[in-house]
């Protein structure tokens, strides 16, 4: 295992924790961000497959990271279109 | 609002939600400090054990974040294959259910991820591409070559008239400029359909380039071409099928 996957796996297994998860959508989560990369993951949270509160709980921990990336704050307002 | 109030509201939203603490203490804490600090000294308000604990999580959830957008910068995702093509596009899109989404990932001489973008967005059945949109993106970031990803809302996973009809009008307008269309994957909840395994995607130019809108439809799926052995098994296409120029 490369260190990025390894670092994909330390962040899944924290926010496990930090979000409550349970096992399927710790499975999905990580599914989903190892294909996509975590700044298309972050950006797009409505397109993939997670219960609405799982989608609720992501877009808290977005809203405290956004304020640290330039690249998610700046899209933030310009959610219809754009990039991924 | 100014954009620094509304990401300061939504941060101290979000830690709130997050850790569990009162979020009039944390409004009146930063009404003079500033907020970040109860991330770095959580000490500075008054909280329980469970609260701290959710803020190391927090905490070691931002590094892990900062660290794996290097990693991603330095080694971003490769298009190798018409399978991780299928596995990126499906975890984009398959939980949209409400809407059809057209998306494109630009991608370097290397098959490397540039960008990602959203191109459209329509209802349950339809949406409209525009290809001025979408020359005007691929020329911006200079790609090499373009992946299309659109959903089925309706989990059809067949290929509809619409699905060809439109990458044959965008191979009309890229294959001039030597901006190749390397495949078009169709989702549909957890399953994909890549027209480059089943031999859909147009080698040349049928007309002239024209730049109307186009409208996708998920109706009239199309019958399934004879495919061959090759494509039985979900094999991974080489790098000489897509043709990488490294």
């Amino acid at each position: 295992m490369n260190q990025k996957n390894m670092e994909y796996k330390k962040m899944v297994d924290v926010m496990t924790r930090l979000l409550d998860l349970d096992a399927e959508t710790e499975r999905k989560v990580s599914s989903y961000i190892q294909n996509t990369g975590i700044k298309t993951f972050f950006l797009n949270l409505k397109s993939f497959n997670l219960p609405v509160e799982v989608q609720m709980k992501l877009q808290d921990l977005k809203a405290v990271i956004e304020v640290l990336d330039k690249d998610i704050a700046v899209l933030d307002f310009n959610t219809e279109g754009g990039d991924v | 609002m100014s954009k620094e109030l509304h990401h300061t509201a939504n941060f101290l939203n979000g830690l709130t939600k997050l850790t569990g603490l009162s979020l009039r203490k944390v409004q009146e804490y930063a009404k003079s400090n500033n907020p970040f600090n109860i991330l770095e000294h959580p000490q500075v308000i008054e909280l329980n054990e469970k609260q701290l604990e959710k803020i190391g999580l927090l905490n070691e959830f931002i590094s892990s974040y900062n660290l794996l957008k290097v990693h991603e910068n330095e080694d971003k995702i490769k298009f190798d294959s018409s399978s991780k093509a299928g596995q990126y596009f499906k975890s984009l899109l398959g939980g949209m259910k409400d809407r059809e989404r057209f998306v494109i990932a630009f991608l370097d001489r290397g098959n490397n991820i540039i960008e990602t973008k959203i191109m459209s967005e329509g209802t349950i059945g339809q949406t409209a591409v525009f290809p001025r949109e979408i020359l005007k993106n691929a020329i911006a970031c200079d790609c090499k070559s373009m992946i299309f990803g659109h959903n089925h809302p309706g989990l059809s996973p067949n290929l509809s008239s619409e699905d060809i009809k439109i990458t044959q009008r965008l191979v009309n307008i890229f294959h001039p400029l030597e901006i190749r269309i390397l495949d078009h994957i169709i989702v549909a909840g957890t399953s994909y359909t890549s027209m480059a395994e089943k031999e859909y995607i147009p080698k040349n130019c049928d007309a002239i380039a024209s730049y109307e809108p186009i409208v996708i439809d998920e109706k009239s799926a199309v019958e399934e071409k004879p495919e061959k052995s090759e494509y039985d098994q979900q094999l991974e296409m080489d790098d000489e099928e897509w043709d990488l120029e490294l």
